[in-house]
This record gives structure tokens, sequence and C-alpha cells, in this order.
């Protein structure tokens, strides 16, 4: 079912125009009652010029990862060689070669001088080492304990710093 | 789920495997190909994947070898993943190396231990077990009767202690 609108005059009305911010109740709107997802939209007028758009919570997230500094930027679970879902801040994890990987982040560091956090699966006698890190990218390696030698393992990965 | 497969310039010359980050936070609502040329921009613009017909290969996930064992012996065979003998046996090698040179250091303990008590004869037969391990990737038979990445991987020397 529509809606009409009336002017003060009782007249309905066909056409809008601009209504002030000031002139919006949403208080008897309905609450969205759940968390807030990358799909859900909202208002923005685009660069404070008059240009209404519609942003989504992805793009919110996104702005909001870019433009506060030294947060946890990145996160993610390396099993069986294959990035698990829920990472954060991650293009893609990559499988170089027995116990070595790539990590590539979904954004670019303000420089490489972030910091990077690695841990292996508990109990399966195994260290780990960060390497080579990069505004794009970190090497990550597993090794077994006994031996030094490259072994891939399971591994987490969170990474703090500075967005560019 | 799809990853995408490409060359490693580096040692051991393999084929790398990148995942990308299907289900990661900044990715909800978008389509795994979406996910999936992400990926792939990315690498392709930082330059960890080769551009050209021959830089990469996209296949699912499910038609990659399940044992990850001779990792660094998987190769592009034309039209699927496969596992270079040749190169394979050079990984089962190495972990024959790393298992015989744990088996090495312990004997020198025992060897030690037999020194202090002044017991020739389990200096001799000591001596001789030694020699027997520092021959082993010379020795030992990986080639005959062994044509598939299984029969390699089961085949494994008796004095050495049974794999995990």
């Amino acid at each position: 079912m529509g809606w009409t609108f009336y002017n003060a005059s009782g007249e309905a009305l066909t056409s809008f125009g601009p209504v002030a911010l000031t002139d919006l109740d949403i208080d008897g709107g309905t609450a969205i009652g759940e968390a807030i997802v990358g799909a859900d939209l909202f208002i923005a007028d685009n660069g404070a010029g008059g240009t209404n758009v519609k942003v989504t919570g992805t793009e919110i997230a996104n702005f909001i990862a870019g433009n506060v500094p030294a947060v946890a930027k990145a996160y993610g679970t390396i099993e069986g060689g294959t990035l698990q879902s829920n990472s954060l801040g991650i293009t893609d994890g990559c499988l170089d070669s027995t116990g070595v990987y790539t990590v590539a982040w979904n954004f670019t560091w303000a420089n490489a001088n972030y910091a990077v956090m690695m841990t292996v699966q508990a109990g399966a006698n195994r260290t780990c080492t960060i390497d080579e890190p990069t505004t794009t990218q970190v090497t990550a390696k597993t090794y077994i304990a006994s031996s030094g030698a490259l072994d891939s393992n399971n591994y987490h990965i969170v990474a703090f710093g500075d967005p560019s | 789920m799809k990853v995408i497969m490409t060359p490693n310039p580096n040692s051991p010359y393999n084929l790398r495997k990148i995942s990308p980050a299907y289900g990661g936070q900044e990715f909800v609502g978008w389509t795994e190909d979406e996910v999936l040329q992400r990926a792939l921009a990315r690498r392709l613009a930082s330059g960890s994947i080769p551009p050209g017909d021959d830089g990469y290969h996209i296949v699912e996930e499910e038609d990659l070898p399940t044992d990850y064992y001779f990792f660094d012996a998987w190769e592009w065979s034309g039209s699927a993943v496969s596992v270079s003998m040749e190169k394979a046996r050079a990984v089962h090698l190495t972990h024959i190396r790393r298992v015989r040179d744990e088996e090495l250091a312990k004997e020198d303990v025992t060897f030690m231990r037999a020194v202090e008590a002044g017991d020739t004869d389990a200096q001799a037969t000591i001596k001789t077990k030694k020699q027997t391990l520092r021959d082993l990737p010379a020795t030992f038979d990986i080639t005959t009767g062994v044509d598939t990445p299984e029969k390699l991987k089961a085949k494994w020397p008796t004095e050495l202690p049974a794999r995990e």
C-alpha cells in the first residue's frame, strides 16, 4: 500500500522537493533487529555535494578499516594449505612449497613495519616464523621443531599496523 | 571451491596453490568467481603470477591430489595437476635423510655410552649400524616397481622408525 502526503492546505502532494534533515522522524521506524551485514545499504551525501548515494555496509567497513590507524587489520587460518572462511583483510593464502606460505593482504600497508603474529596447531611439534613482510604480502613458514625441517602445518596469523 | 595453481619460480619449482579468501569478511555478498577474480587480479598486479596463458590454471580444489606429501613435486600436466615421479623421489629421499639424521644422532649417544662403559662389542655393533644408516640414501631402492606416488610413499626403509 502506498502513502499519500498532504500539504498544509490539505492538498495531496504528487512530487516532493528536498526534505530537511531536521524534518526526518526515524523514531517510529522498524529496528533492524540483527547485525548489520555487508549488503545493507546506507545513505551518504557524496562529497558533501548534495548528491545522495547508497553505500553498502562493506564499503563503510572498508572505510573504517582504512582510516583508523593501528588496529587489528587482518587475520586468518590456513588448514591443509587452504585459507579458511571468516578471514579479514586477506585476499588469498598461497602454499608456495612445503611449509612455505605467502599471505596476500587485501589492502596496502603504509609501510612494511607492521606487526605479524603467527601460531601453529597445538601439539603438532611445529615452530613457525614470519619472513619478508611487504606492504602487500608476508611469507610464513612452518617447521618440524625437532629437526628444523620445513613442513606444512595448520596455522593462524594476525597482523596489526597502520593502513596506507 | 576453485583455487589458482601457478608455477613456482623458486626452488623446488613446483606448482603454488593460491586459495582465495572465500567467506572472507570483506567479501560478504560476493560470488565465488568475484572473490577468485579479486585474488587473481591482485596477484597479477603484484607480479606473483606471471601473465599469459601458462601463468596460472584455475582448478577445483577437489581435483587436486589429496596427499600433500609430494606437494613439492606437483606439476601441470596439460589439463590437471599431477605428481612428477622424478621430483617425488627427491622429496622422498629428503624425508628419508631427515629421519636417518635423527637416528644417527641417537646412535652418537649410545656410542658414547659404549665408550664410557668400555664395551667394544657394542661399539662395533653401533659402528656398523651407523654405516648402514649413512649408506641408506644410496642403497635404498625407490625406483624398482615404484611407478606411482602412493607406492613411493609406502616404500620406507626398515632400518628407520615408522613414520607418523
